[in-house]
């Protein structure tokens, strides 16, 4: 069974409930009738109501089993105000959260922190940089976290890694240039995430072109100021470094090359690039030459489940990114 | 409010939100007062809610200076 398919299993067995603030776009709009249909997840349309039936209806979608959260509805808007203002950490006062009930996605978020919604889904018709943003704004950034990033899964053909044709990398998409801080952050988070989703240890590779050493520089620098970081966080994880790419995934060279105790190096099933330079470069490189799918990129590093989906994703590619964001939603939970 | 008092307000708002000690005019730019988009969420949501003035993240992330985010917070202001 591919790990989609284990994920589409574990996602119907614990519904999550996730917000849709673009249900105006026929595509997530399709992508949330097949969510509701196949009975992934429990789906909330959020924005205005009267438009969103009229949509569904001209483009012969049916709603049946989808709710909707109406921003043009006043009373519940200012039920959900009450509530929201009472939370201690909500950021706005009164007017600014007026403000926001009747934009969608800011709606959406507020239900998700009033837990209301597991997961707000959103980016088919507004920027990462958006969701982004009014997600740390309104959700916030986990403990521990200090910025958001993206984590994805390579499945590699011919690839025999230590968890066969899968290894999970990031950042190569939101955080450009991590100081060690934040790169802790991410590996942290990574190893969340992946942990989340396919249910191995992770062992975490924070990438270099040194190797234990072998080169000296700043940028050796900080990557092993931020295995230190990651360490001394979340000493429970196995996060390690600096080293190079095939001292983390291969045993032989990491026999050779890692003079030291290493539960990750050799058998890394998580890498950690540097920066946005090399995650791009990574991806790219194994995309080409390697012929490799990827699973994500998926946000993380926010206190609950947000995520994007790129402004060309189709029904198919919403749907599965849904599925791998219920599962996260339900093991943050404690339900999966 | 005069053009120095909303300077010396969002000045201060700055300092909080940055955890910034060192003296602010209005050409310290963003740099200077620190890396973190959480820090400037915590900046503009002050300016929202002690000024109900609403300057977004995307518009501060791409002004340079101190003195340019509070010309538009006076913008917001009047309008």
């Amino acid at each position: 069974m591919s790990l989609m398919d284990q994920l589409r299993e574990r996602a119907c067995a614990a519904r999550m409930k996730v917000a849709f603030p673009e249900g105006d776009d026929e595509t997530m709009m399709r992508a949330v009738a097949e969510l509701t249909e196949q009975g992934i997840a429990d789906c909330v349309l959020v924005g205005n109501g009267e438009e969103l039936r009229s949509l569904a209806s001209e483009r012969g979608i049916s709603l049946d089993g989808i709710e909707i959260a109406d921003i043009t509805d006043e009373v519940a808007n200012a039920a959900l105000a009450e509530r929201y203002l009472a939370l201690p950490d909500c950021p706005f006062k009164a007017k600014g959260v007026a403000r926001r009930l009747v934009r969608p996605m800011e709606h959406a978020f507020i239900l998700q922190a009033l837990g209301d919604v597991d997961i707000t889904f959103a980016g088919i018709s507004c920027s990462t940089g958006d969701v982004i943003l009014a997600g740390q704004t309104i959700i916030g950034l986990a403990d521990g976290i200090d910025t958001v990033s993206s984590v994805g899964i390579f499945d590699i053909p011919g690839y025999e890694g230590s968890e066969g044709n899968l290894l999970g990398f990031g950042d190569s998409a939101v955080c450009a240039n991590p100081d060690a801080s934040q790169l802790a952050s991410i590996a942290i988070s990574a190893c969340e995430t992946v942990a989340a989703l396919t249910q191995w240890d992770p062992r975490c590779a924070l990438l270099s072109y040194s190797t234990c050493g072998s080169a000296t520089g700043e940028l050796v620098d900080k990557v092993i100021a931020a295995r230190d970081i990651a360490n001394e966080r979340r000493p429970d994880l196995k996060i390690d470094g600096e080293f190079q790419f095939d001292s983390a995934i291969n045993p032989r060279t990491a026999a050779r090359k890692v003079p030291r105790d290493s539960e990750v190096a050799g058998r890394a099933n998580i890498v950690i690039w540097p920066d946005l330079n090399v995650g791009n470069v990574g991806v790219k490189l194994v995309q080409q030459f390697a012929h490799a799918d990827a699973y994500g990129p998926m946000l993380q590093g926010f206190k609950k489940i947000v995520c994007d989906c790129s402004r060309s994703a189709g029904v198919s590619e919403i749907v599965g990114n849904v599925i791998m964001s219920c599962v996260r939603a339900a093991v943050l939970k404690g339900e999966a | 409010m005069s053009n120095q008092e909303l300077f010396e307000q969002v000045a201060g708002f700055a300092k909080v939100a940055y955890g910034y000690e060192g003296e602010i005019t209005a050409d310290t730019t963003f740099d200077e007062l620190g890396k973190g988009s959480m820090k400037m969420i915590a900046l503009t949501s002050t300016i929202e809610n002690e000024l109900d003035a609403e300057v977004t993240i995307h518009e501060v992330m791409k002004m340079q200076t101190i003195g340019e985010l509070v010309e538009r917070v006076a913008e917001e202001i009047e309008g």
